[in-house]
């Protein structure tokens, strides 16, 4: 049955949509998730607050809590999602970050304040690759794409094979 | 829309897993044996759509197709979707797994409402109108998920809510455009070549 032929978007209406996806909107919060990397550094611990699709997480709060939960310090994330939390106690902490919509996301870390000048540059200089660690943890795999593919066909395909076994009412009668 | 761990208050993730349990308990008998193919089908798409981020300016807008999945499943969308946010959260950290049965009803609900109007309208309406009333579900989904994860943020405390609306309605706006094309096109396209998986 071959529907009658509708004549396409109107190109009015196509190009009305597209001034208004290619207007800019500041905020990412509809991204699907919040990630947080954080380093301790030589003035406490610094770190970097992004959504899953890549762009910074801008002025979201940053929380640092110490092992009895007390909140110790508390900053807002710069217009690159960066942030640094001044702590000045050696410890475990808790970082937590909170977008709005629901997005959040922590991590535990130790800290201790830098013993000496080496150890304040060599936190420097590895701040870098430790980001680049976190970045590596956090892409999304080709694994787990094709994995959760499989899964649902596998799942759905064992539910249709299971179906197809059961003998149907009608032909039991 | 992916609620995260630790957000939510324990009286609303318990809510909601109940309700999003009887939702999947529904929905998996109201799906025809002939569709489970189908179904897992849709399954995979959710499952990718989240993936897939259209820049647009310097953010980036994304799918959801939870609108397609109630069109084209009815109260089906309810398990279908649950599953997809179960692979979404332990295989990308999209949403917490204590927060599943919310995220399950935030999405699925809308689907459920959405296509339930759309089969009600394509019924009774001209026969050209149906891509713009699969528009009208792919946005209004959208919409409808926002408002009620909107409520679930509010009811686990510490957020004013009509403020809060208004920022993540305004945020999802290129998201609802987004979604009606793509609904509308998908739509459009299986009633030329396939008219029978439509309602």
């Amino acid at each position: 049955m071959e529907p009658e032929r509708q004549p396409a978007f109107p190109a009015a209406l196509k190009r009305g949509v597209a001034l208004l996806l290619s207007l800019a909107f500041a905020s990412a919060a509809q991204a699907h998730a919040l990630r947080l990397n954080a380093e301790a550094t030589g003035e406490g611990v610094s770190g970097l607050a992004h959504y899953s699709d890549g762009s910074p997480a801008r002025s979201e709060l940053v929380y640092a809590y110490d092992q009895a939960a007390q909140q110790v310090a508390r900053v807002r994330t710069d217009s690159d999602g960066r942030f640094l939390l001044p702590l000045t106690r050696a410890g475990r902490y808790r970082i937590v970050v909170e977008g709005e919509e629901g997005h959040r996301a922590e991590l535990q870390l130790s800290y201790a304040p830098p013993d000496s000048a080496l150890a304040t540059a060599l936190r420097a200089e590895l701040a870098p690759l430790r980001e680049d660690i976190a970045r590596l943890q956090q892409r999304t795999a080709l694994a787990d794409i094709v994995g959760g593919l499989g899964f649902i066909a596998g799942l759905f395909g064992a539910v249709a094979f299971w179906l197809a076994r059961r003998p149907r009412a009608t032909e039991r009668r | 829309m992916h609620i995260a761990e630790g957000v939510l208050s324990a009286p609303v993730l318990l809510a909601g897993g109940a309700l999003a349990a009887a939702g999947v308990g529904l929905g998996l008998r109201q799906v025809p044996e002939s569709r489970v193919p189908f179904a897992g089908l849709l399954c995979a798409m959710f499952f990718l759509a989240s993936l897939i981020h259209l820049p647009v300016g310097i953010s980036s807008v994304h799918l959801v197709l939870n609108g397609l999945c109630g069109i084209l499943l009815g109260w089906g969308a309810f398990p279908v979707l649950a599953v997809a946010l179960l692979l979404q959260a332990l295989l990308f950290g999209f949403g917490g797994l204590s927060a599943l049965g919310v995220n399950t009803l935030v999405m699925a609900t809308p689907a459920v409402i959405c296509g339930a109007l759309y089969r009600l309208a394509a019924r009774h309406g001209a026969p050209g109108v149906s891509r713009w009333l699969a528009a009208a579900a792919g946005a209004g989904a959208v919409a409808l998920g926002v408002i009620l994860m909107v409520s679930a943020l509010w009811l686990s405390g510490g957020h004013r809510y009509l403020p809060l609306m208004g920022l993540v309605l305004l945020a999802h706006l290129p998201v609802m455009l987004v979604e009606a094309l793509v609904t509308a096109v998908i739509v459009s396209a299986l009633q030329r070549v396939r008219p029978e998986l439509l309602p």
